[in-house]
């Protein structure tokens, strides 16, 4: 019995990810872009392309995808004196950077600068709007902060904090 | 008393899904674990200040006391820190009136105490007070480095 295109749920294509298997299809479809399922099926159907491999193919157009969602990044231009004053644009970068490495799912990232009312002490704070469940994006923040304190020497790590927002 | 009394109010609290809930919970989770650290510090005879400069210090020795895992637990006291000033001073902040980011800050307040706890034991403790007093020495050898007069 031939397997079609409605036999690959879409939960297969959003767990699959591999950069080298967009790379793969991009090469087998001779750069034509997939803009219709009737194209891919069509395509699927002509190209006798075995379903574990057409599997792997979805893998990179997944992360291709993934890859293209637009991340709203707000920077206050206080912030950017803020870290400039403080010699902390370049852990500002690497913040940003984490933050996209380890919240898959974050859709924006507002950097503000912040004071504590009680104290003179001023950061920036890195407000992360992230979609997920709790204890998945309780995940991410443990990975970020494990790698935030490892690249990041102090006190200059405790002077960029996270703020999770989950949406 | 002990501070770990704040997560017994803050899961309560957390039972009604409230604005003014969801900020205590930040505000009792942050006191929990800023207390568990307090205390811990103060029975291995390190004089933390009372008031608001006691929070800094806090977190100071414990991200300096050459353990990665308590590093990493007073980042997130850090991070809880910014949360409770959100959650006790800006009332246009929504972030902090969402039940699911309340549960976030009670997570992390749990985390930070379960990991102080974990090395409240020898030969443990004994290893994180050595560090912390060797950060403490180096600290005040260096404040009595006099300044360069350009």
């Amino acid at each position: 019995m031939s397997q079609t295109l409605a036999d690959i749920s879409l939960s297969t294509i959003n767990s699959i990810i591999t950069k080298q298997a967009y790379d793969q299809i991009t090469d087998l479809t001779k750069g034509n872009k997939w803009t219709n399922i009737e194209f891919l099926e069509t395509w699927l159907r002509n190209s006798r392309v075995p379903l574990r491999h057409f599997h792997d193919m979805l893998k990179g157009l997944a992360t291709q995808m993934s890859e293209e969602k637009p991340i709203e990044i707000d920077r206050e231009i206080e912030v950017i004196l803020f870290c400039a004053d403080q010699s902390l644009i370049k852990y500002l970068n690497l913040a940003e950077e984490l933050i996209k490495e380890h919240f898959t799912t974050v859709q924006k990232i507002n950097f503000s600068v912040e004071y504590d009312p009680e104290t003179p002490d001023k950061w920036v704070i890195a407000d992360v709007a992230v979609a997920g469940e709790i204890d998945q994006v309780l995940e991410w923040e443990n990975g970020f902060i494990k790698d935030w304190v490892t690249f990041v020497p102090y006190p200059e790590r405790d002077k960029i904090r996270l703020s999770c927002d989950i949406i | 008393m002990d501070p770990r009394d704040y997560l017994h109010i803050a899961r309560n609290i957390l039972k009604v899904d409230k604005a003014a809930n969801c900020r205590t919970v930040f505000n009792r989770s942050y006191y929990a674990a800023y207390n568990v650290g307090f205390v811990y510090l103060e029975n291995a005879g390190i004089h933390i200040e009372m008031g608001p400069g006691g929070h800094g210090k806090v977190r100071d020795y414990f991200q300096n006391c050459g353990i990665q895992d308590l590093k990493e637990a007073y980042q997130k006291l850090s991070n809880l820190h910014s949360n409770r000033i959100f959650a006790d001073y800006h009332l246009n902040k929504k972030n902090v009136e969402k039940i699911d980011n309340a549960k976030m800050a009670l997570g992390q307040a749990e985390s930070i105490i379960k990991t102080t706890d974990s090395y409240s034991s020898e030969p443990k403790r004994k290893i994180v007070v050595k560090g912390i007093n060797r950060y403490k020495q180096i600290i005040e050898s260096a404040s009595k480095i006099p300044k360069s007069v350009n």
